[in-house]
């Protein structure tokens, strides 16, 4: 608890208002790293991951991004994936990131290469005031959640 | 041996025009390396001197093949190509298994080992493991070449001659006073045809120049050789083996090779304080550059350019006492070198090579649903560069003891080796993943660094020889058995670096990519290019006779050898890496034969014959793939034969004063190409014949070589899954003359 309250306290020396962002109260710092469970429902199961990482980015236009690390959609994959989904918009209130977003073409690697059979809908989701992530979303036809605890 | 060249001594009396060698006939060697007389030594050694290097064509060391029992030098590719195999062992790249010293002076770099013989007084092959006075590289024997010196000989000599495949040959050497030189060209056309451009594809030049100049006071003797070789030839003629057939040489880029060496050897002799003092020094610069079309066929896939630029320095230094017991010689010596070699060996990919050997790989890995991946460039360069520094000391003894008619030899040296590499290969390729990108990424590929390699030996020897009878005796011979060990230097195998970036450049693409295999392993990297030193251990008997009586002159040799070889050098794919290959001295092998070499002559009449027969396997040759133990080495000849037959007439005529007619054969035994005995050349036999017409000053001859055009292959190589095979040359017939002031 100690230690939480420390990275909260460090977390808030870098916020800051954002013009672009209205609502938001602090300046959010560049990027948190997350560590936690994914989980994608796959011909009506649900597949979940363990020790998936996923970073949020705050970027200068006021939005933030979510990068995947080296995930994949189904088990089946033969490859897993380094996945971005940018241009989100949220809201920074009493300690808590809320955030969301709509049709957003997923891209990958340092390419930004575009997937758009996996156009993001009804993305949902927050950071909590104690760090825990957690959003909704799905990636074309597969839903997929996921929650998970900020890393130093 | 011995009578061969009393053969040729009277031969050279009748025409006047060898040089006399006055010592031939003790055939002592005038190496500073060699204490011993030949008839001393307890190793078998053929000697070739300037009589039969001359009149029977040996133009090159590759010419020595099978005339020495068990040597064999493939004739193909280039002169970089220098492989040597004997007693079952071998090398195709980096070091070689015999070393090869002229005038004393080692030749440091195998791409130097194919050179013209011009004025070569005598070639002595010193058969089994030289270790103890020679060192690294002479693992199976070492080739002794002393050339001409202003001391023997006074005058001018030169040649002249015209052959098959427009081959043009000119010599001529001036010996006066303290100095002699000697200058020499080559032309040939070339015997292949490549059917791509219906160009002559292997047309060579060749220039060499040698001085050498004398010095010798009361307490010092000097001796400078001074050797500029300049060489420029076409490609490689290899074919292309498919569907059972061997297609014709048909390749459409540049392939080639030129070669610039310039050697500088100074040798001085001092007795001070009761010991005699020897000092061989040499500067060695090789600058050389290959092509090569490493697909060989009319697609454009990928090729090579690799050039070097090589400068070395020689040390040696050896003390023999003045003054010694009856009993006991000895020599005791320092050896010592410095190389650096700097190279680059680019690969630049190709069209054909791009969609082939990258793109199809790739994309058969990427998901359809992401696209399909392609490469901007037409064509780009993987980019490698070496500097590569070796060091090499040496301290060795060898003593002799004279017991009676017996002779026993017992030597040490202990070696030490270092080598430095950096190395930095690169790639920029522009890449795209259609439709998922937009516009293409431009990625950059780096590996650098340096790596290094040490290694000692010991090399010991203990050999004991038992003398018959005396040699001016009707019947004299020798007896001798050895056990002797030699290593063939370790290093860096520098072409699997393309390997090393090729896997980089894959890995970097997906991690741009984002993209993440599944067996994702860890890829190889410059630790898996360097190997360490293989060795060998010989145990060998041998017996020499001489009869000399009523009018003939027989010798004879036999030696029986078994030989055992560790730290084999062999390329391994190792298990837990992705992809890619890498050195390992995890090999073994060992290898038993016999030798013999026969010697008659009788009035005119003169006959010479030498054959080996050998048995060389793996004992160990596993390369993560396939296990290969128990299967025969390859590229190594399971026997060898030569024999030749000649007779002389002489005349009592102002004009035409001698006429010799000879014939030989040499034979060769099965070759198997691959350490799986998918592929052999089955053995084969290759006819010569040669006149030769004395006349005052000169002879005139007609030499002819494979007379039945016999077909054989001299090499076979696979690359990008095609086997290739290059065919031996066909008939070929020459004409030429010597002279002599």
């Amino acid at each position: 608890m100690k230690k939480l309250s420390f990275i909260a306290a460090i977390m808030a020396l870098f916020i800051c208002g954002c013009e672009k962002n209205s609502g938001n109260d602090e300046q959010q710092p560049g990027t948190l790293s997350f560590s936690g469970t994914m989980s994608v429902i796959f011909r009506g199961e649900t597949v979940p991951t363990d020790d998936v990482k996923i970073d949020v980015s705050y970027e200068e236009d006021g939005t933030l991004s979510l990068i995947f690390n080296q995930v994949k959609f189904v088990p089946q994959m033969p490859v897993s994936l380094d996945v971005k989904v940018s241009g989100i918009t949220y809201i920074d209130r009493d300690g808590v990131v809320t955030f969301s977003g709509n049709n957003i073409i997923p891209t990958y690697g340092l390419v930004d290469a575009e997937m758009p059979d996996y156009t993001v809908t009804g993305l949902t989701g927050t950071i909590s005031g104690n760090n825990i992530l957690r959003f909704s979303l799905n990636f074309g036809a597969v839903p997929t959640s996921y929650e998970g605890a900020l890393t130093l | 041996m011995s009578s061969i060249l009393a053969f040729f001594a009277a031969l050279m009396l009748a025409a006047g025009i060898h040089p006399k060698d006055t010592i031939a006939e003790a055939v002592v060697v005038s190496s500073v390396k060699q204490s011993l007389k030949i008839p001393e030594v307890a190793s078998p050694v053929t000697s070739v001197t300037l009589s039969a290097i001359e009149d029977r064509g040996i133009s090159a060391p590759r010419n020595l093949s099978a005339v020495v029992p068990g040597l064999h030098i493939p004739d193909y590719g280039s002169a970089m190509t220098s492989s040597i195999y004997m007693r079952g062992l071998g090398s195709r790249i980096d070091n070689p298994v015999v070393s090869l010293y002229v005038d004393d002076v080692p030749v440091l770099d195998k791409n130097n080992y194919d050179f013209q013989f011009v004025d070569v007084r005598r070639a002595d092959m010193f058969r089994g493991p030289q270790g103890t006075l020679y060192g690294r590289n002479s693992m199976v024997g070492i080739l002794s070449v002393e050339t001409l010196a202003p001391s023997v000989y006074q005058g001018i000599r030169g040649g002249v001659e015209y052959g098959s495949a427009n081959t043009v040959g000119a010599r001529i050497s001036m010996y006066r006073g303290r100095s002699g030189t000697s200058v020499a060209y080559r032309h040939s056309d070339g015997f292949y045809v490549n059917e791509y451009d219906g160009r002559d594809c292997d047309k060579s030049d060749a220039l060499y120049l040698r001085v050498r100049c004398e010095l010798d006071n009361s307490r010092v003797k000097m001796d400078n050789h001074f050797a500029l070789s300049l060489h420029r030839q076409g490609g490689y003629p290899y074919r292309l083996w498919q569907d059972g057939i061997l297609q014709p040489v048909n390749y459409n880029d540049k392939s080639g090779y030129r070669r610039l060496s310039f050697t500088d050897g100074f040798r001085a002799e001092l007795l001070t304080g009761g010991w005699k003092m020897n000092s061989v020094t040499s500067l060695q610069l090789l600058f050389d550059s290959m092509d090569l079309d490493q697909d060989f066929t009319p697609k454009s896939m990928f090729t090579l350019t690799q050039t070097q630029r090589q400068y070395a320095v020689t040390q040696e230094l050896i003390f023999k006492p003045v003054s010694k017991p009856e009993w006991w010689d000895s020599q005791t010596g320092f050896f010592c070198f410095a190389k650096y070699n700097n190279m680059s060996a680019p690969v630049r990919f190709l069209r054909d090579g791009i969609n082939s050997l990258i793109l199809d790989n790739a994309n058969a890995n990427i998901p359809e649903a992401f696209g399909t991946l392609d490469i901007i460039e037409e064509q780009f360069p993987i980019g490698s560069d070496f500097g590569i520094f070796t060091y090499n000391a040496a301290l060795y003894h060898e003593s002799y003891f004279r017991l009676g008619r017996w002779l026993l030899t017992a030597g040490v040296r202990i070696d030490h080796e270092g080598n430095f590499m950096n190395y930095d290969s690169r790639a920029d390729v522009n890449f795209i993943l259609a439709p998922s990108m937009k516009e293409p990424y431009l990625l950059h590929t780096r590996y650098d660094g340096s790596i290094s390699n040490f290694y000692f030996q010991i090399l010991p020897k203990i050999s004991a020889l038992y003398r018959i009878g005396e040699s001016r005796d009707k019947f004299s011979g020798q007896a001798f058995a050895t056990v002797s060990k030699g290593y063939k230097s370790g290093g860096f195998n520098t072409q699997i670096f393309s390997d090393i970036l090729q896997n980089k450049m894959m890995t970097d693409m997906m991690g741009a990519l984002g993209v993440h295999l599944d067996s994702e392993g860890e890829g190889p990297d410059a630790g898996n290019t360097t190997y360490k030193p293989e060795t060998c251990m010989n145990y060998e008997a041998g017996v020499r006779l001489a009869f000399n009586g009523g009018g003939h002159r027989l010798t004879a040799a036999l030696s029986a050898f078994y030989l055992q070889c560790r730290n084999q050098q062999i390329t391994v794919f190792p298990p837990g890496k992705s992809t890619g290959r890498m050195m390992a001295n995890a090999g073994r092998s060992r290898s038993c034969g016999i030798e013999a070499e026969l010697s008659w002559s009788w009035k005119g009449l003169s006959l010479q014959a030498s054959g080996s027969v050998l048995n060389a396997v793996f004992k160990e040759y596993n390369d993560g793939r396939n296990d290969y133990s128990g299967n025969v080495i390859p590229y190594s000849p399971s026997s060898t034969l030569f024999a030749l037959a000649a007779y002389s007439f002489a005349f009592d005529h102002p004009f035409f004063r001698s006429l010799e007619i000879s014939a030989d054969v040499t034979g060769t035994g099965r070759i198997v190409w691959d350490e799986a005995g998918e592929f052999s050349q089955s053995p084969y036999y290759i006819l010569g014949a040669g006149l030769r017409l004395g006349l005052p000053h000169s002879t005139v001859f007609l030499r002819g070589s494979n007379l039945t055009g016999t077909e054989f292959d001299t090499f076979y190589f696979k690359s990008v899954g095609n086997s290739f095979f290059q065919r031996g040359k066909p008939f070929r017939i020459t004409i030429g003359a010597d002279f002599e002031f």
